[in-house]
């Protein structure tokens, strides 16, 4: 153990097995405020404590607004803590990281670069180019069904498949986490039930610590092993549901209409003031 | 669909065609030496072509507006890339340029004759200044306005500095600066008989004010048309490239 090396004092505590492996992402009285016009901090998020588990699928859930894209935010390190701490595997979050990769709602696609060069761009980055890095990318390509339009550009996709090309890019990197920042939000139903089912696929073989933020209840549902709510003025976690079912589930099952009202009756009342703020973007 | 060309072109015939008629009729009105008509013009064109050497004047002027296009292209690209990057130099340049960009080339005149003599020098410089605004602005502008959401992709991947500007920056600046580009071939080419007016013996701004110092109206209307149709020409290519470029980075810019 590294802790026999340590050059700090062992304390008791340290030199306890631990029970269970450390949460993967702790997140410990982080708030977030942002300075007014008027010249008075507004608080986004408040007094937020969360921990994702390695390989858990979390979903940040309500209405825009209560911050749950700005805790992604956080975890992602595109933004730093007003006060609290963000951590990932004990280390703190200082930045944008390739080991954690955030997948947006607006694809965030290179236009001038094909299919098959936006996934090679996420590689080229970390210095893999040639031959194998177009072998490898083309691979993810394939897991993501889009091997055949790897030569095509991006505005001759559907929204679907852009977002499949930006999994594609993501996995690619062989990430720890994944953040998805309402990623089937621009979607149509029924690209939408596709790309779920397409996500719960490469989450059941790669096992990512997912974090997806959404506003989308039922896919919160269908997708999560847990469900936080969280409520607005200032954003912050108002309640977090198990959902304790195995997969594949059905859409249709009648536990998930049991605990969509509920989350429905959480999301009211952590909705009663109707007083909007903006959802914050970085 | 054909149709619809058909009438495109029948009504740009027909505007043509009306403002024809109205040269003819005021030709009538004065004199050659005021106002030739078309067909003279024609004639002095003909002219101009077979014994006036007016391929060679259309030569060193294009050869002119392309030295002085691409020394525009070559000071204002890098300038403008750097001041679209570092926010900086762009605080501490950018009084110069607001000062510096509404004086018209025309108004450098005298320093150009002061700095660079007669003939070809000034005549590129002021061509040169005419183009390097409307570039250095465009990639200023380009490089500053790269959507975040392309920078957010960049930094979650790690890219380095330099890869960020050459795979990212660069090529989501390039339809701004493109525009830039095209403006800038249009601004030079105006100014192009102006700088030509300064002491050059050559070209087609020479060739109109040699005209003039013959009466030569019908000569200088035949210059005058010369410098329009060429300019239509180049702006027509300009934009046929725009457009490819365009395809390529996808309709709307961003996908």
């Amino acid at each position: 153990m590294s802790t026999t090396r340590s050059p700090l004092p062992v304390d008791a505590a340290s030199s306890i097995e631990p029970l269970a492996p450390p949460p993967r992402i702790a997140v410990r009285g982080a708030g977030v405020s942002f300075r007014a016009p008027s010249g008075e901090d507004r608080p986004v998020l408040s007094a937020v404590n969360l921990q994702v588990g390695p390989g858990e699928l979390v979903s940040l859930l309500g209405p825009s607004g209560c911050g749950k894209t700005t805790l992604m935010n956080l975890m992602a390190g595109f933004l730093r803590p007003t006060v609290g701490s963000v951590a990932i595997d004990g280390v703190p979050v200082t930045g944008p990281d390739p080991r954690r990769v955030v997948i947006f709602q607006d694809y965030g696609l290179f236009p001038w670069r094909t299919v098959l060069g936006n996934v090679l761009f996420a590689l080229e980055s970390r210095g893999e180019r040639g031959t194998a890095a177009r072998a490898k990318a083309l691979h993810y390509l394939q897991l993501v069904g889009l091997a055949e339009a790897a030569d095509q550009h991006p505005h001759q996709l559907s929204g679907g498949m852009k977002q499949r090309v930006a999994i594609a890019r993501a996995l690619a990197v062989r990430p720890e986490v994944l953040f998805m920042d309402e990623p089937f939000g621009a979607l149509d139903t029924f690209t939408r039930f596709h790309l779920q089912d397409l996500l719960l696929e490469l989450w059941e073989r790669t096992r990512l610590t997912t974090v997806l933020v959404t506003h989308d209840v039922d896919e919160a549902l269908y997708l999560s092993d847990r469900v936080v709510v969280l409520g607005e003025n200032p954003g912050r976690i108002v309640e977090t549901i198990d959902v304790a079912l195995p997969r594949p589930r059905d859409r249709r099952d009648p536990v998930l209409h049991a605990l969509r009202d509920r989350l429905l009756e959480h999301l009211r009342l952590a909705g009663r003031w109707h007083l909007r703020t903006p959802e914050y973007e970085i | 669909m054909p149709r619809a060309r058909i009438s495109h072109l029948s009504l740009a015939l027909v505007g043509l065609a009306a403002l024809l008629g109205v040269w003819v009729l005021l030709a009538t009105r004065y004199t050659v030496e005021q106002l030739p008509g078309p067909l003279q013009v024609a004639r002095a064109w003909l002219e101009l072509l077979r014994e006036g050497g007016l391929l060679a004047h259309i030569r060193i002027s294009l050869a002119r507006f392309g030295a002085a296009y691409a020394l525009a292209l070559l000071t204002a690209l890098p300038l403008g890339l750097v001041l679209g990057w570092s926010t900086r130099g762009l605080q501490a340049l950018n009084p110069a340029i607001q000062v510096l960009r509404p004086i018209s080339p025309i108004a450098w005149f005298p320093l150009a004759v002061l700095w660079f003599g007669v003939g070809n020098a000034p005549a590129v410089f002021i061509i040169f200044l005419s183009a390097f605004f409307p570039v250095l602005l465009a990639t200023v502008s380009g490089v500053r306005d790269v959507p975040p959401g392309y920078l957010r992709v960049a930094a979650n991947f790690g890219t380095r500095r330099l890869r960020l500007f050459r795979a990212v920056i660069l090529p989501a600046a390039f339809p701004t600066i493109v525009v830039g580009m095209r403006i800038a071939v249009g601004t030079a080419w105006i100014h192009l008989v102006a700088g030509e007016m300064l002491g050059a013996q050559t070209g087609l701004g020479f060739l109109i004010v040699d005209a003039r110092n013959f009466l030569r109206t019908d000569q200088i209307l035949a210059g005058m048309l010369t410098i329009g149709l060429l300019g239509l020409a180049i702006d027509r290519l300009m934009s046929a490239g725009e457009r490819r470029l365009r395809r390529i980075w996808g309709a709307e810019g961003a996908a």
